[in-house]
């Protein structure tokens, strides 16, 4: 190349390189926001868009996938076809449903029975899910309802992969924990295509990768139960999951009470010492699951259970005053408040 | 003594000219394509009906319009303001979109789930928050 065309060369490449940066839009995250799971999902991934947009194509692509096997409300999803062999024969589960029984199997147990996905029975009978929502008497709870719920009348095998609902009747209702596994494997597909930094949130149930380009701490707002466009905190984190259970998500009134959809596996009956709790756990599937399990438990016990695991907990109560485990407070930037 | 050639001859000025003109054009493209980075925050109205994806602007204040979108259930009706969005009405049987109110804050997003309708402020501003827990 001659010396004469070395400024126009190098002036070209600077005027292109500065073309492809702008057009590629690397500087803004990519975002996108979808309906599935009965919510809605928003996924922001940060890098170079020829690492995420395929990446997340493929995400979404296996969160459908994924709700497809465990929404027992859909009649072709694997969980369908164990509630329907109930008190019947082993059925055969995939790994992805194996692993889901697996981790519920585990809550059981350091839950004292709090996370329990066999009281679908119960939730189905309140209405939820249908929407003929009516109060149940403790009769139907005792005589009907409650003989059908209990971890310990479902039997799994790893080995084999199988499973077996015991009693006609039973049914299992993964909601609080399948969505979380789904936000987890989401996240492993964006993280794994080289994305720096990714934060998947379904419904609020969320789960985060990396830092934001300004080296800066994901900020996650928590909803405040009593206006929906308002927080009442401000969490900053990183490489972690955030999961909220409230009793303004999903309820009906009546008797001058609200009945909601976090029930106490052991009475079949709303746990009413809180307005939401909100987890921090390392990944969404667990924070799903503890926020519902610490609902049900109610606010002391569940505190204590989630303290004695480990698991950075906050109840706000009915009175709006706050408690939580010592681990939490390092989430929280300031106590700060205010509108989304 | 052989003459050196200057850096740039009355061509190259040219090339470089059109060179730029073509960045700021591309640039300006990409700003228009990406409507809430160029003109401010807009409204993202998405339905898994025929209606599919549009963007609507905010009304001048002292106004407001109504949108009817259809989804799978039926027609929902948003209602836009100078600074805000909600859910006006709705056939899902709950009707927690239009309990959610208004929307105002860029990156706020709402939803009724059962009629598969979305709406979104969005914009190229910097969202306060990158999530909200609920």
């Amino acid at each position: 190349m001659s010396k004469s065309s070395i400024f126009p060369a190098l002036a070209t490449i600077a005027v292109l390189a500065f073309i492809i940066i702008h057009s590629t839009g690397d500087g803004a995250p990519l975002r996108r926001t979808v309906i599935m799971m009965d919510t809605v999902v928003e996924i922001t991934v940060y890098g170079p868009r020829r690492l995420t947009v395929p990446a997340l194509d493929k995400a979404v692509k296996e969160m459908k996938r994924l709700a497809a096997v465990l929404d027992r409300h859909s009649a072709s999803s694997e969980v369908a076809a164990l509630n329907a062999d109930a008190g019947k024969a082993d059925v055969k589960i995939s790994p992805e449903l194996l692993s889901v029984v697996k981790e519920s199997d585990r809550l059981f147990r350091i839950t004292e029975g709090y996370f329990d996905p066999t009281v679908a029975p119960v939730l189905d009978a309140y209405g939820f899910g249908r929407g003929d929502f009516r109060v149940l008497t403790d009769r139907e709870l005792e005589e009907r309802l409650l003989p059908l719920v209990g971890w310990e009348k479902f039997s799994f095998d790893p080995d084999h992969s199988t499973a077996r609902l015991r009693k006609h009747g039973m049914m299992l209702d993964f909601g609080g924990i399948a969505k979380g596994m789904i936000v987890d494997r989401a996240l492993a597909i964006l993280k794994k295509s080289g994305a720096p930094a990714a934060i998947v949130n379904a419904g609020g149930d969320l789960a985060t990768f990396g830092r934001k380009p300004s080296g800066g701490l994901f900020r996650i707002g928590i909803q405040d139960p009593d206006n929906a466009s308002s927080v009442i905190d401000v969490l900053e984190v990183a490489d972690c999951a955030v999961a909220t259970s409230g009793d303004y998500e999903r309820f009906f009134e009546a008797d001058g009470k609200r009945w909601h959809h976090l029930v106490n596996p052991h009475t079949g009956r709303p746990s009413r010492n809180a307005r939401s709790v909100t987890i921090v756990a390392p990944c969404a599937m667990l924070a799903d699951a503890w926020a519902t399990s610490v609902f049900a438990a109610g606010a002391r016990k569940g505190l204590r259970l989630a303290e004695e695991a480990g698991i950075p907990a906050m109840i706000l109560l009915p009175d709006r005053t706050r408690k939580s485990t010592s681990a939490f407070t390092r989430y929280l930037p300031s106590a700060e408040t205010g509108k989304k | 003594m052989k003459d050196i050639p200057p850096p740039f001859r009355r061509g190259d000025f040219f090339f470089l000219g059109a060179m730029i003109g073509l960045a700021v054009f591309t640039w300006w493209c990409f700003l228009v394509a990406d409507p809430g980075r160029a003109t401010g925050p807009m409204i993202l109205v998405h339905s898994n009906g025929r209606f599919g994806n549009r963007l609507f602007t905010f009304t001048t204040p002292g106004h407001e319009k109504r949108i009817r979108v259809e989804g799978p259930l039926g027609s929902s009706t948003l209602l836009i303001g100078a600074d805000f969005v909600r859910f006006l009405s709705s056939p899902c049987p709950h009707k927690d979109c239009v309990r959610y109110g208004r929307l105002h804050r860029p990156g706020e997003t709402a939803a009724c789930v059962p009629n598969g309708i979305l709406v979104q402020i969005v914009s190229g501003k910097e969202n306060p928050l990158d999530g909200i827990t609920r």
